[in-house]
């Protein structure tokens, strides 16, 4: 019933945004859980007549509807402590009845209850009656940028009309706002609680650009060194989200310890928008873990990097990682040699890495050299890296030569919107992408020609733009094709990760980690997308429901896809932690009918798959 | 010559032969004839007399007494054009003549009967003659009148009076225009014996209407008991009636002429106007120079709402010409005895005394429509209850028109009064469980409040003093306060009788000569809301302004501030107070906490100074604190700027060190390069929050009284996070809940050295495989 509309009126050139219940033949546009509503009919029997009736203390008795309890501050002034000796609880030891009501007037209007009643009991204790939450009706903001959209913010109509619902509401408008290039806004805020309507008066103050950033400098860094890790391009709008962003990739990166902007404001300075205050630590980073990934594996993980290596802050780092399919030695040098250029590095690195697969298992050593660059616009980022790459592989098991070696020229590019990166922890939005392409022949220090084409990502839509997000669509794909002449089979001189595998919760839910093809010859070519829908902050718990289905298509010779449609369709829940995300997945393998597979094959492959993880996001 | 004899001697022979033949036959004397020529000779002398028949007797008793009989019908005196007019449809007259003096003289009047008694007498002065008529009598009149005057009384100066009887059907008597007597009088006189017995009258006037009494009757004896008219007159009776537009009333009078035009009086009344009674009784002295009335009891009853009784006992008042005294002890009856917040415990004396006395310069007899001015004393006798006791003295110099209080009064009082409250924590039980109860912590307080308005308070100036003085004490407390001003009203609306513009304020200052009171304990995790949200509007709130206005200044003095003791703060917290709190603006003033000693950041450190100004405009209330924290080589400043609601915090240090070193050591004790990862970011964390004013000062004195283990903060939600070590083994969460917190990236630490982190994209050829570790990680 308060599923909201907005109205949107220009006022003396300053528009007004009003969030109100909506009216009429807009009612039946009720919020989408409740429509659920009617099948949880069989719990009204259970509901009724639980009105909550609670002690708070000998004397104080709260009945209401709604559970309301007091803390423990809360509690010792309206109760006193009767007990106490001490001076200054002696002096608090009994609290007066008006003294009392006083202070549950004010403790039950911070939880949005202003028409309270308060009776006397048979004992001349208080029986508090907290009437009904006064809860926000209305929201209208004047003042603020066009592109404000508060229509966006849903969720406040109904609400209890609090402190705590003002501070939220006012913290999103100013985290809006800075978005959109104002650095500085003000805000007046004024509720009425007969009305329950919310007036917000914004002042966005000046639009700015990224003028500049105000950096304090680290010792032994160049000043300049830090700008490799910004969101933004400067003269772009300002966005206090990219700031956000910027601090959050450099304590990643691990250059810093600790870092972060606050805007400049009073007085405004012409040549920088933002101040950036650093916490630097220790250059040197030690890390021990163990943990599983989104295939249920354990894993081991031992690294060590100096992060702040000469004046452009470069990086080295050497870890180690194990688990019971791969094991892996990597070192690599981030090195940014110029400084004034701070996002250009050249990486050299070296991987030794065992992997123990289902269809395969191999031993292999890369040696790589990459120079590259990244570039961050107003709204998404590139990353571009290419070079020779000389990779030994041994296969163990499976199919694929036993030893092969490589020497190919690989470049990779990546492209990411900022809020995809932003919201990472909590995906509802933006765009990543990723193309590699690697290129060999057998006539330079190559066992085998093969080129192989890479191209995935993944993409998200916030329904209707909302905050927090109701309905969020996903889909990823991955298109990969490995050109040779080398022929799928057992004699083949092509390596085994030449050879390409569906299945898993990485793409085809629906089937076992790397189940397809149903051979261990791999394939030659790949096509998988996958789509998603899931409806986000509707039940409690943070607890999300999900709809998805996943499709896949394999070839056994380069730029070509051969039937069967393997496709899984399938369901489950994502609860939100602070930690990271659980899902569970249950999803039906299927394969579509084809003189190529045969029906034992097909049964065999159609089949329930369950996954559980931790982290993985779609 | 012989015939000049003869004719001499044949007039007088003829003259004795008159004189013999009307001594023989009176009746000559008399007749309708005679008396026409009296009544022309009385009009010449200004006495109009008239009738339309007249019968005339004569008796001859002796040879010089005779006896004569005089009937009228339709007897009048005056005319419409004169003072009075009176008509009596019939009047008998008899009287006895003794000529054996040779001058006649009546020794017998009597009977004498006047009936169907028609009149008007007007003392207004005003009749329908002109002035200039009036002022223009008739030649010679004056001279006959003198005649008159001079024969009549001496006519009647031996006469024995036999029964007298006049009787009016209607007499009205007009004092002035508006002040106009009316009724039916009957004045009788038994016959008295000889001259010298005592002569009684009684008077009966029936069916009085005046501007004072209606339905009146009087029963009135006049009696002069040493007989004739001369004397000392008595009067006594009793009058009753209906008062205009109100009861009825009922009075015994008794009076005796003193000489010279003095009366001493006695009356003993009763009034009775629906339920509202008046009894008096009393006595006095009334002359030409004089009213004395000694009250010697009196009661009212149910006149005041409120008071059931006012009685005065030997309340006298005494007027001669310019003066006016009084001395009135009175004692109220209250209905009930008033209380404090409707208690028993806190009732008021039920029978309050007051003693009120006068002295003043008025006219007379005293008239309260004329200017009195002159001093009022009231003594409100001390008086004590089971909680309070309390007395007054009022001095008061008046000027003005008691009926017009008090428009254009002038009233300069010297008020000596005293309300004392002897057992303060008796008076906490008594209102502990009413709307009025006194509210923790001054309810553990004990000890004396004194009430007192003392000093000149003045009409004019609209200006009464007070005086509130409190010493109290409990365990741990003390609230001595000292406070003078005055309640104000706008003497000029007063005076004009407007109570809607009196306007009243209160001007109060308040000095916290010794105070020291004890603050509730609050817990770390959550402080209470205890002040409504500002930007929440309730209804109630935008009720109409009230008329009372106040203005009150708090202050400590100088060197004793009010010390607060608290549970964050191992000792006292000395405040000084300089604020002004009024009706109309927000607070204003300082509050400034004074240089102290605590603990801060586990060490040593104190309080320079930290200072709340605050402004009617309320964007203008400022903060300025300093915090001292010294280590070993050097001394840290905490400056706190801003506004209340946005402090800014700033560290310095001397010598100078940067900000995160400053909070480094503040935070965690050690440089930064000490730090393990979990502080380290912590630091960052703490500046991100400081430079965002993030931290109110509630906040920011709990990080700093309380070991800090972590402290994480989002710019993207405005909240932070702490967690603090309570004690060995303990710690606690403060501010937002760790999932209230939506970081960017998914890396929660959870300890010094252990993360969880998810990582995205480990093997090359599945970049969105994701892994989550529990990892130790550690900076070195």
């Amino acid at each position: 019933m308060f599923a909201g509309e907005l109205n949107r009126e220009p006022i003396l050139g300053s528009p007004v945004f009003a969030l109100q219940p909506a009216g009429g033949a807009e009612r039946g546009k009720m919020r989408f859980w409740l429509k659920l509503l009617p099948g949880l009919t069989f719990l009204v029997p259970l509901l009724a007549g639980a009105a909550s009736v609670s002690v708070t203390c000998p004397g104080i008795m709260i009945q209401s509807d709604i559970p309301v309890t007091l803390n423990e501050t809360e509690r010792y002034l309206v109760c006193g402590e009767a007990k106490s000796e001490e001076p200054f609880r002696s002096a608090w030891k009994s609290i007066p009845r008006s003294q009392a009501v006083f202070f549950l007037r004010r403790f039950l209007e911070s939880r949005g209850f202003y028409e309270p009643q308060f009776d006397r009991s048979e004992d001349g204790g208080i029986i508090v009656k907290p009437g009904a939450i006064t809860r926000a009706a209305e929201v209208i903001v004047n003042g603020a940028p066009p592109d404000l959209a508060f229509q966006r913010h849903r969720g406040i109509l109904g609400r209890a009309l609090t402190p705590e619902l003002l501070d939220e509401v006012e913290q999103w408008i100013k985290n809006r706002v800075q978005s959109i290039g104002y650095p500085c806004p003000l805000l007046q805020t004024a509720a009425d609680v007969n009305t329950g309507r919310i007036s917000i008066a914004v002042e966005p103050g000046a639009f700015r650009n990224f003028d500049g950033i105000s950096a304090e400098s680290i010792p032994g860094t160049h000043d300049s060194a830090l700008r490799r890790f910004d969101a933004f391009a400067f003269s772009s709008p300002f966005n206090a989200d990219f700031l956000r962003l910027s601090a959050e990739r450099t304590v990643i990166e691990g250059t810093l310890l600790s870092t972060y902007f606050d805007t400049i404001c009073s007085p405004p300075d012409p040549r920088a928008t933002a101040r950036q205050s650093v916490v630097p630590g220790l250059p040197h980073i030690l890390r021990f873990g163990f943990g599983a990934n989104t295939e249920g594996l354990v894993l081991a993980r031992t690294s060590w990097r100096n992060t702040r290596l000469g004046s452009g802050g470069s990086t080295f780092d050497v870890s180690a990682f194990a688990s019971t399919k791969e094991q892996r030695l990597d070192s690599s040098f981030n090195w940014y040699f110029n400084p004034n250029a701070p996002r250009n590095y050249l990486q050299p690195s070296l991987e030794l890495r065992h992997q123990n697969e289902e269809p395969f298992e191999s031993l292999s050593v890369r040696l790589q050299l990459a120079p590259g660059t990244t570039w961050d616009g107003d709204k998404s980022g590139i990353r571009v890296e290419g070079g020779p790459v000389w990779d030994l592989i041994k296969t163990l098991r499976g199919t694929g030569p036993p030893t092969s070696r490589l020497l190919s020229l690989e470049a990779r590019a990546w492209i990411q919107t900022h809020y995809f990166e932003f919201y990472r922890a909590s995906p509802r939005a933006g765009l990543l992408s990723r193309v590699t392409a690697a290129f060999n022949d057998e006539k330079v220090l190559s066992d085998v020609t093969a080129q192989r084409l890479n191209w995935e990502g993944q993409a998200l839509w916030n329904w209707r733009n909302y905050f927090p997000p109701l309905l969020i669509g996903g889909v990823r794909w991955s298109l990969r094709t490995t050109i040779t002449n080398e022929p799928l089979t057992n004699g083949s001189l092509l390596p085994s990760n030449f050879r390409h595998y569906l299945g898993g919760l990485a793409d085809l839910r629906g089937f076992g980690r790397n189940e397809l093809p149903d051979s261990d010859l791999g394939a030659l070519s790949l096509a998988y997308a996958g789509f998603e829908l899931r409806l986000s902050n509707q039940l409690p718990v943070s607890i999300d429901p999900l709809l998805f289905v996943d499709l896949g298509l394999l070839g056994r010779k380069s730029f070509s896809l051969d039937p069967p449609l393997y496709w899984s369709p399938g369901f489950g829940l994502r609860w939100g932690t602070p930690f990271g995300a659980f899902r569970a997945t249950l999803a039906r393998g299927m394969v579509t009918t084809d003189k190529t597979i045969s029906f034992a094959s097909r049964e065999q492959l159609s089949h329930w798959q369950f996954y559980f993880s931790f982290g993985e996001e779609f | 010559m012989k015939w000049l004899s003869l004719s001499v001697l044949a007039v007088v022979v003829s003259i004795m032969l008159a004189l013999t033949w009307v001594v023989f036959h009176p009746d000559l004397l008399l007749s309708p004839t005679t008396l026409q020529w009296a009544a022309r000779l009385a009009k010449n002398a200004g006495v109009t007399l008239y009738w339309s028949q007249v019968e005339a007797d004569a008796e001859s008793l002796s040879l010089f007494r005779k006896k004569f009989a005089l009937r009228f019908n339709d007897l009048c005196t005056g005319s419409p054009g004169e003072s009075f007019q009176v008509c009596f449809a019939r009047a008998r007259f008899e009287f006895t003549v003794d000529f054996s003096g040779g001058i006649p003289a009546i020794t017998n009047l009597g009977p004498v009967r006047l009936t169907g008694g028609d009149g008007v007498v007007n003392a207004s002065g005003e009749g329908d003659e002109t002035a200039e008529e009036r002022e223009q009598p008739q030649p010679g009149a004056q001279e006959n009148k003198g005649l008159i005057a001079g024969i009549v009384p001496e006519l009647l100066q031996k006469a024995a009076l036999g029964r007298i009887w006049i009787e009016f059907d209607s007499l009205q008597v007009l004092l002035s225009k508006e002040e106009s007597f009316e009724g039916a009088v009957r004045l009788s006189k038994r016959s008295t014996e000889s001259l010298a017995g005592s002569m009684n009258w009684d008077l009966r006037v029936f069916g009085l209407t005046s501007p004072y009494l209606n339905e009146a009757t009087a029963r009135l004896r006049i009696s002069n008991p040493s007989g004739g008219w001369k004397g000392n007159w008595q009067f006594s009776g009793d009058l009753e009636g209906l008062i205009p537009g109100g009861g009825y009333a009922r009075s015994d009078v008794r009076a005796q002429e003193k000489g010279s035009g003095r009366f001493a009086y006695e009356f003993d009344g009763t009034y009775d106007e629906q339920g509202k009674l008046i009894s008096a009784r009393g006595r006095g002295d009334i002359g030409p120079n004089e009213i004395a009335v000694h009250m010697l009891s009196a009661e009212l009853e149910n006149w005041i709402t409120g008071i059931k009784t006012v009685s005065l006992k030997r309340c006298s008042f005494r007027s001669i010409p310019g003066s006016l005294t009084a001395d009135c002890p009175l004692t109220l009856g209250l209905r009930s005895a008033p209380r404090l917040g409707g208690l028993p415990e806190l009732a008021l004396p039920v029978s309050p005394s007051m003693r009120i006395q006068a002295d003043l310069k008025t006219a007379f007899p005293p008239d309260p429509g004329n200017a009195a001015e002159g001093s009022l004393n009231i003594d409100l006798e001390p008086a004590s209850t089971k909680f309070l006791s309390g007395g007054a003295t009022i001095r008061a110099r008046i000027a003005g028109v008691p009926t017009e209080f008090p428009r254009d009064w002038r009233l300069d009082t010297e008020v000596e009064s005293e309300l004392r409250l002897h057992d303060f924590r008796r008076l906490v039980r008594a209102l502990s469980s009413t709307d009025w109860a006194v509210p923790a912590p001054f309810n553990a307080l004990d000890g004396n409040i004194r009430l007192a308005i003392s000093g000149n308070a003045s009409l004019q100036e609209g200006r009464v003093p007070l005086n509130f003085e409190t010493q109290l004490d409990s365990r741990g407390q003390r609230l001595d306060l000292d406070a003078s001003g005055a309640f104000s009203f706008d003497a000029l609306a007063l005076q004009s009788g407007s109570k809607k513009g009196l306007s009243p304020r209160l001007d109060l200052k308040i000095l916290l000569s010794d105070v020291r009171l004890v603050l509730p304990r609050l817990q770390l995790r959550a402080p209470p809301r205890i002040l409504p949200d500002s930007r929440i509007h309730r209804q109630r709130e935008e009720a109409g302004a009230s008329a009372f206005k106040y203005r009150i200044q708090l202050e400590t003095p100088e060197g004793s501030p009010v010390r607060l003791v608290s549970n964050l703060s191992k000792r006292p917290v000395p405040v000084h107070l300089r604020l002004a709190l009024s009706d109309s603006e927000p607070m204003s003033g300082t509050v400034r906490i004074a240089d102290f000693p605590l603990k801060l950041f586990r060490r040593d450190a104190s309080v320079q100074h930290i200072t709340f100004t605050f402004s009617p405009e309320r964007e203008k209330t400022r903060l300025d604190g300093v915090l001292r924290v010294s280590y070993t080589d050097y001394r840290v400043k905490v400056l706190l700027l801003g506004s209340l609601e946005e402090p800014s915090i700033q560290l310095t240090s001397d010598p100078p060190l940067p900000e995160r070193q400053l909070l480094s050591v503040l935070l965690f004790g050690r440089p930064l390069e000490e730090l393990d990862p979990m502080q380290s970011e912590s630091v960052g964390s703490a500046r991100a929050a400081l430079a965002d004013s993030a931290l109110n000062l509630a906040s920011l004195y709990l990080l700093a009284a309380t070991p800090i283990e972590s402290f994480g903060y989002d710019p993207s939600s405005g909240l932070f996070s702490a967690k603090v070590r309570l004690g060995e083994g303990t710690s606690l969460n403060l501010g937002a809940e760790a999932g209230e917190l939506s970081q960017i990236g998914i890396r929660r630490r959870l300890s010094r050295f252990w993360t969880i982190t998810t990582t995205v994209g480990a093997a090359q050829e599945h970049d969105s495989s994701v892994m989550a570790f529990l990892e130790w990680v550690n900076r070195y």
